[in-house]
């Protein structure tokens, strides 16, 4: 019996150190994408690429800050282990300045005029004017979300400028529902909430000429309707947001489309997010757009191989079928087509967001810059510092970030 | 005479129990509701069962290979830390080293435990990367070996030092080997402070999080942390279900490990030399 034990043991033993030792060995290409749908999407239409170029594609989902991690360790490397990466937009600066990328414009890269001009942009250093490094891969903007059967009970039509969503917030809530929720979180969370409210009252981080205008009035305004919002409302994460909107707890709240919107079915009803501060006010571009790129690594060693499955992959063929695996389309014709759009209502409202959305400032220091002005956010909702003091703060953290 | 528990002492207890199970309650109760009851406000018992997040978990997410891999590098890692942690440790505690600075060394080795995690990760990845060896298991294993080594040997260089050296002059005596020694007289009065550092030492293998992310270049090598770390994404809603039933497999190998190794914590008391 102890012998066949021991007989036991060995033998696992040696399965467990050959396969822990073994290196692949095949040819393979291997991407760092953003983990959840975006993978999904890619092994569902990669075979082929597979087939028909006698390649591996490995793909390594990760969660967000590791992955940015993962890809700035690997850069350093002379032949990197990463051919192809996902980029977070905001990413985009610092890459490019860092020079992870390869410049695809040099390597026989002609644009495509079929992805969405804002998220075309993106791909570009200097943004929107230079070279291309990175297509869209993933079309994101910020929607406004409102539960139907609140606003339909109040024969309410759906808000175009923040004094009407701060009115409904009220008339909610003095009928005991939340109002309004908002993303109040520190870091990325609350500055993306606050943002498109900051830009529909023409403000915004910085000026044309990078000096910080965070503590501007229009900040300051755009600041204080926030905390009234949140006065009518709550402050909840992401599952509880949509939780409460959805089932009508809530009337309203800002959002990305994935959040509520998984296949051919929405959680809540969806518009533009308004982009006015009352109805007289100048009209402003409001909907955050936060597409998920892919680059080739400047490092890859099969860089032409790479740029093919990067084609591949973002082609209008293949974005078709990813689009049923939980992928977001970029391109237009694919936004529009007739099959998709009776599928998937929501995708020309996607089309026409992305077309007018914002960009957030770019600049390879906004994870910073984000950092501390959602610190600042937080400590102003929170009631730790005053609007003024908060947006003060923010407004000198930011400018030494900028200085350094 | 019966002594009567004071009634603060039986809620303060009370309250500690339930700070500390009610997350693992909280858990394996989220794995076994239906998704339907895992989208709005979550009720405190369970209204429904289901056992599709433990399916989906092995359909879509291949769980059963990370399940694999998370045995494998914790298995491997676990041997070769015990066995050069364990001997490290006896021959510090004995002053045995033939070099100079055996102090030294012990405060040297304490060192990659008082350090950061990342400050290893980096000079570790770049190594291993030019060895041309970051393809397979064995950065993230070695990097285990290396977080465990320190551990074992400071805890187990005081269990060593309480053992009389006179036991091992007589044992010598009758002619022992110095195998033999460590086998069947010193290993069997330390098997309590084995059996407690290998548990240990076994789950901090089993949840490391930060080298898999670092060392890992394969979707085929993921370890289970890994796997859960991408079911919450900022992209999407997070997977309660997903996640929680992840989490509550995770915890089965644990519970099978220390078990086993129970039985040594106990052994240590019944077996010995020497008798105080």
């Amino acid at each position: 019996m102890k012998k066949i034990l021991v007989v036991t043991i060995m033998l696992l033993s040696v399965i467990l150190l050959t396969s822990a030792f073994a290196p692949a060995n095949q040819e393979t290409l291997t991407i760092a994408a953003r983990g959840g749908s975006h993978v999904d999407a890619m092994e569902a239409v990669k075979g082929e690429f597979e087939t028909a170029n006698n390649v591996k594609i490995e793909i390594l989902g990760l969660e967000s800050a590791d992955l940015k991690q993962k890809i700035g360790l690997d850069s350093v490397n002379k032949t990197g282990q990463l051919d192809l990466i996902m980029i977070d937009d905001p990413w985009m600066p610092e890459f490019a300045e860092s020079g992870i990328m390869a410049n695809l414009t040099e390597m026989g890269y002609v644009e495509d005029e079929d992805f969405a001009a804002p998220s075309r942009a993106i791909g570009k250093d200097p943004y929107g004017e230079g070279d291309v490094y990175a297509l869209p891969y993933s079309g994101n903007v910020m929607l406004f979300f409102y539960n139907k059967d609140l606003f339909d009970s109040k024969s309410l039509s759906v808000p175009t400028d923040w004094k009407s969503v701060l009115d409904i917030a009220k008339q909610m809530k003095s009928d005991g529902k939340i109002g309004y929720v908002i993303r109040g979180q520190q870091g990325n969370p609350i500055v993306t909430d606050y943002l498109p409210i900051l830009w529909s009252f023409g403000g915004n981080v910085f000026d044309a000429d990078w000096n910080v205008t965070i503590n501007s009035p229009e900040a300051k305004a755009a600041l204080e309707l926030y905390m009234e919002l949140l006065a009518n409302g709550v402050n909840y994460e992401k599952n509880d947001i949509v939780a409460a909107v959805s089932e009508g707890k809530a009337a309203m709240s800002l959002g990305w489309p994935s959040w509520y919107i998984s296949g051919a079915d929405a959680k809540a009803a969806y518009a533009p997010i308004p982009g006015k501060v009352d109805a007289d006010s100048e009209l402003h571009g409001s909907g955050m757009i936060g597409n998920w790129m892919m680059a080739v690594t400047a490092n890859s060693h099969n860089k032409e191989l790479a740029l093919e499955f990067l084609k591949f992959v973002t082609s209008a063929e293949n974005q078709k079928i990813e689009a049923t695996f939980g992928g977001v389309p970029t391109r237009a014709s694919v936004l529009t087509d007739p099959e998709l759009t009776a599928k998937y209502p929501y995708f020309p409202t996607l089309l026409e967001a992305t077309n007018n959305s914002v960009v957030r400032p770019r600049t390879p220091l906004w994870s910073n810059v984000e950092t501390a002005l959602g610190t600042e956010l937080s400590s102003a909702i929170s009631g730790v510092k005053t609007v003024d003091q908060a947006l003060t703060d923010a407004a000198a953290a930011i400018t030494a970030i900028m200085a350094e | 005479m019966k002594k009567k528990t004071s009634w603060y002492k039986i809620i303060l207890i009370g309250i500690l129990l339930i700070w500390t199970l009610f997350p693992i309650y909280w858990m394996i109760s989220l794995s076994l509701r239906n998704s339907a009851e895992l989208r709005s406000s979550i009720p405190l018992i369970p209204q429904s069962f289901a056992t599709e997040h433990f399916s989906r978990l092995f359909t879509e997410k291949d769980f059963g290979r990370a399940l694999f891999n998370s045995l494998q590098v914790t298995v491997i890692s676990l041997f070769f830390a015990l066995a050069f942690g364990l001997a490290t440790a006896y021959i510090l505690s004995r002053k045995r080293l033939k070099i100079t600075g055996g102090d030294v060394s012990l405060f040297w080795i304490l060192l990659v435990r008082i350090l950061p995690p990342i400050a290893f990760a980096i000079p570790l990845y770049l190594i291993m990367t030019r060895l041309n060896l970051i393809q397979t298991k064995i950065p993230i294993i070695s990097a285990h070996i290396m977080i465990n080594i320190a551990f074992i040997v400071w805890f187990m260089i005081t269990f060593f030092i309480t053992l009389p050296e006179e036991m091992e002059d007589s044992a010598r005596i009758d002619g022992a080997s110095e195998m033999q020694l460590l086998t069947k007289i010193i290993f069997p009065l330390v098997m309590p402070g084995v059996a407690s550092v290998a548990i240990l030492a076994f789950m901090t293998s089993w949840n490391e999080y930060l080298y898999g992310v670092i060392f890992i270049q394969s979707p085929k090598n993921y370890t289970i942390p890994l796997i859960l770390a991408t079911l919450n994404s900022e992209q999407e809603l997070a997977d309660y279900g997903l996640i929680a039933a992840g989490g509550t497999i995770s915890l089965i190998p644990i519970l099978l490990f220390v078990i086993f190794a129970q039985n040594y914590l106990i052994s240590g008391l019944s077996s010995g030399a020497v008798k105080e």
